[in-house]
């Protein structure tokens, strides 16, 4: 009797199960789009927070993919500070996904490339990709190289690394500071005085935990790498050059002095602290975001020479699962995007007549859009109420050269951008890969020595006669020097294969 | 022979039978066991390979190449690794130490109290803290020791004294960092004893009273040794857990800061920061892997100690 009934269980259990099963198939087959193509969905892993409005654009964005292209997008945020390692998770054991934002800064795009993580997309890229791939600058697609192969698609915006210093613009008045003719760390110091004799209550040299002192070197793995301007292509360490010993003397000497705040080591970016001088990574126009961020109006001046590193170009791309269903679709979506005015507009800024309004350009503009690439007949003016609803990063659904400005941006800005990315110089160490794997063991120490020592140093709080031996002993200890015997093993046989 | 064989063979059926009810209680429990401790056990295959991507998790675990105990080098490589371990260790015995004094002092006196309504109160204030996290704790204290703007460095000024930057003075870290974590970590423990002391039978005391024992006699022949069994439990547990530092403590509270590394690098922010650099998931695994190897010999040793002296309060 008690068997019976048992039975009967399991028999209803496998029929729901079946049907559950039918259901599901049923509900997939049904989505097709008025052109007939089924409608295929892929996931699409981007970092940033997640918006309360981020259903209602997907939902907009999926009804005109479908149209287009026959696609469905189901988006998954992680947050800044999970990315890294909520992807390294989603990667290593095999989860479903179909795209990810991937760079040199979070979810390291080389690391992927290298274990295998990423699809190579160059055959999709003559198809699939052409036109996308036409219209982006090709020192990009260089960078985006791993062992002549490309495992993702850059996003188009700055292409080098800029390193600023950033000045209050009050101050600069005010004494009538010649800013546009400082550049080196040691160009600051009569300015400095200046300020800390004038101005008791302003900080003349704010730096954070963050800062790191300017240098002029490419750290292909931090702290060893290649200096700018050496087409020898001498693997070094960054603490045993000339150039970095001065710059932490330097810095000692301002720290003494008191021109820079004593817990500059440690200390988060605190916006109240009034300040003359800081640190900025830069591009065009990058005075007017910081003005923003800060409330008040500030100007800057580039350090250095742009100089274009794997690491600056591998700014932001995405890439396609090696394991995705769909990789075709992908590149298609990812195509349509950057080409798509409408699209890109509508994924940046939200949706049209909620989040941002079309405001058309003054005469004064137009003529002065008339003969630049990259320019648009509209401006974005944000909703004020609604844009705290969708705000994403612009970089890491797509390019940026093809979205609007705002409307207190110059409507060259993107022109601007292009020009600043013609100008940067190539470093010579641009489109060298490090394969760590060899001396991987080894490598896993730095983090530790370099954190442990970095921070002091860089911002003046400690002798780096004292700690520049110190560090260099530990880093000894670790085995740098068989780091940079591999670096400069691999890297001349990059050279004689260039 | 043969007969008891036998004898004990129904009697494990009847065993089964009679305690079924037990057993179902316990099928719950020992499924997610199953389930989530000893099935991802294979899992411990990454800590000797190479991991590397080809297809799904499974496909890659088997491709990837054998590198026996490659992935463990790094933990030794470093100049630090004495440094290191020292400081896990020590810091982790300190911990265990006042884990048990801190807590079982505060648990006799708040049993002392006759009023309940307030032994509630200090009991619930004390835990309170066990319930912050390590980021929020780290701030709380940041609060005190923010070298411009700090309660600390305000009063030293106001005695004319110069402020301290004491995110870069190693000197105070020790006693910051196990202040830190009793104040943290005590409730929770004191609520442990608590409870043990009040299941104490109080015919124990009337009795001690009517012989005139003192309080102190009381609490010196009748609470502490009926909390000993509770005490070696809960020391042998902390002694599995002496190669494991807690990750917020050591990386959070002293807000990461590069020069108090001799006195705050432990086995887990070593092996953070490290594999921040090479994301390599096989070394990862083999840190934990080394972490819970040590772990295991340690509980089993403090066990046999344990038995060898007191067998009754042994663990298993």
């Amino acid at each position: 009797m008690k068997f019976k009934y048992a039975k009967r269980v399991v028999a209803l259990g496998m029929a729901a199960m079946l049907s559950a099963g039918m259901l599901a198939g049923c509900g997939k087959k049904a989505e097709t789009n008025e052109k007939g193509e089924e409608i295929v969905e892929l996931t699409w892993y981007q970092v940033g927070d997640s918006q309360s409005d981020d259903e209602l654009v997907l939902e907009e964005v999926n009804k005109y993919i479908a149209e287009e292209i026959g696609v469905k997008l189901n988006v998954i945020k992680v947050g800044w500070g999970d990315y890294n390692q909520k992807m390294q998770v989603v990667i290593n054991t095999g989860d479903q996904w179909d795209m990810c934002f991937t760079c040199s800064w979070t979810n390291d795009y080389l690391q992927n490339a290298q274990k295998g993580a990423f699809l190579e997309l160059d055959d999709l890229l003559q198809n699939e990709g052409k036109e996308m791939y036409d219209s982006i600058d090709p020192r990009f697609w260089e960078a985006a190289k791993v062992g002549g192969k490309t495992y993702g698609v850059p996003s188009e915006k700055e292409i080098g690394s800029c390193p600023m210093w950033v000045f209050t613009k009050e101050y600069v008045d005010k004494y009538d500071i010649p800013y546009e003719d400082l550049h080196t760390l040691e160009d600051l110091e009569p300015y400095l005085q200046l300020i800390k004799e004038n101005e008791p209550d302003v900080v003349p040299m704010y730096l954070t935990k963050d800062y790191t002192a300017p240098t002029y070197m490419d750290k292909i793995q931090d702290p060893i790498g290649i200096e700018y301007g050496d087409d020898s292509l001498t693997v070094k360490n960054v603490f045993e050059t000339d150039r970095m010993m001065e710059t932490l003397h330097t810095m000692r000497k301002y720290y003494e002095a008191g021109y820079i705040n004593k817990d500059a080591a440690t200390a988060s970016d605190d916006k109240s602290v009034k300040r003359f001088v800081t640190k900025g990574d830069g591009q065009p126009y990058a005075e007017l975001i910081w003005g923003k961020d800060l409330g008040y109006e500030v100007v800057a001046t580039q350090i250095m020479d742009t100089q274009i590193t794997n690491g600056s170009a591998r700014g932001a791309l995405t890439a396609i699962n090696k394991n995705s269903e769909h990789p075709e679709k992908a590149m298609e979506l990812i195509n349509l995007i950057n080409t798509d005015e409408y699209l890109r507009n509508l994924l940046n800024y939200g949706i049209e007549g909620t989040h941002w309004e079309k405001v058309e350009l003054t005469e004064e503009e137009k003529q002065e859009a008339s003969d630049k690439p990259y320019t648009y007949d509209f401006k974005v003016k944000l909703n004020e109420e609604k844009k705290k609803d969708y705000s994403v990063p612009y970089y890491v659904q797509g390019g940026l050269f093809n979205t609007y400005v705002l409307d207190n941006e110059p409507v060259d800005k993107w022109a601007e951008f292009k020009e600043f990315n013609d100008a940067s110089q190539e470093a010579p160490s641009f489109g060298f890969d490090f394969n760590l794997e060899p001396v991987s063991t080894q490598v896993a120490g730095f983090r530790n020595v370099l954190d442990e020592f970095g921070k002091s140093l860089y911002t003046g709080s400690v002798d780096p006669d004292e700690y520049v031996p110190q560090l260099l002993k530990k880093l000894e200890a670790t085995g740098v020097q068989d780091v940079i015997d591999e670096m400069q093993k691999q890297i001349d046989e990059w050279k004689t294969n260039k | 022979m043969k007969r008891k064989d036998k004898a004990k063979q129904v009697g494990f059926v009847t065993r089964l039978k009679t305690n079924k009810e037990l057993l179902l209680l316990s099928a719950p429990g020992a499924v997610w066991f199953f389930l989530f401790a000893y099935l991802p056990l294979f899992g411990i295959l990454v800590a000797f390979k190479r991991y590397r991507l080809s297809g799904g998790f499974f496909e890659s675990l088997i491709t990837s190449e054998f590198v026996g105990f490659d992935n463990f080098k790094f933990l030794f490589s470093s100049g630090d690794a004495w440094i290191i371990l020292r400081n896990t260790i020590l810091y982790n015995l300190t911990f265990i130490i006042l884990g048990v004094v801190i807590p079982v002092i505060l648990a006799l006196l708040l049993n002392e109290l006759r009023n309940k309504g307030m032994a509630k109160v200090y009991q619930s204030s004390m835990f309170l803290p066990y319930f912050l996290s390590w980021v929020v704790a780290s701030y709380c204290v940041f609060a005190f020791l923010n070298p411009e703007k700090g309660y600390f460095n305000a009063v030293l000024q106001q005695f004319g004294h110069e402020g301290i930057s004491w995110y870069t003075e190693k000197s105070f870290w020790p006693f910051i960092i196990i202040f830190m974590s009793q104040w943290k970590g005590m409730g929770y423990n004191t609520v442990m004893y608590l409870a043990s002391i009040c299941g104490i039978d109080k015919t124990y005391y009337e009795a001690a009273v009517l012989d005139g024992a003192t309080k102190w006699q009381q609490i010196k022949y009748i609470t502490i040794p009926l909390l000993k069994p509770m005490i070696t439990i809960l020391l042998i547990m902390a002694v599995g857990g002496i190669f494991k530092a807690d990750f917020g403590l050591f990386y959070q509270l002293p807000m990461n800061s590069g020069p108090l590394y001799p006195v705050t690098n432990v086995l887990d922010t070593y092996i953070f920061r490290a594999l921040q650099t090479n994301g390599e998931i096989g070394m990862s695994s083999a840190a934990a892997l080394f972490q819970s190897v040590v772990g295991f010999i340690m509980i089993m040793g403090a066990n046999k100690l344990v038995s060898k002296i007191d067998a009754d309060n042994a663990l298993f």
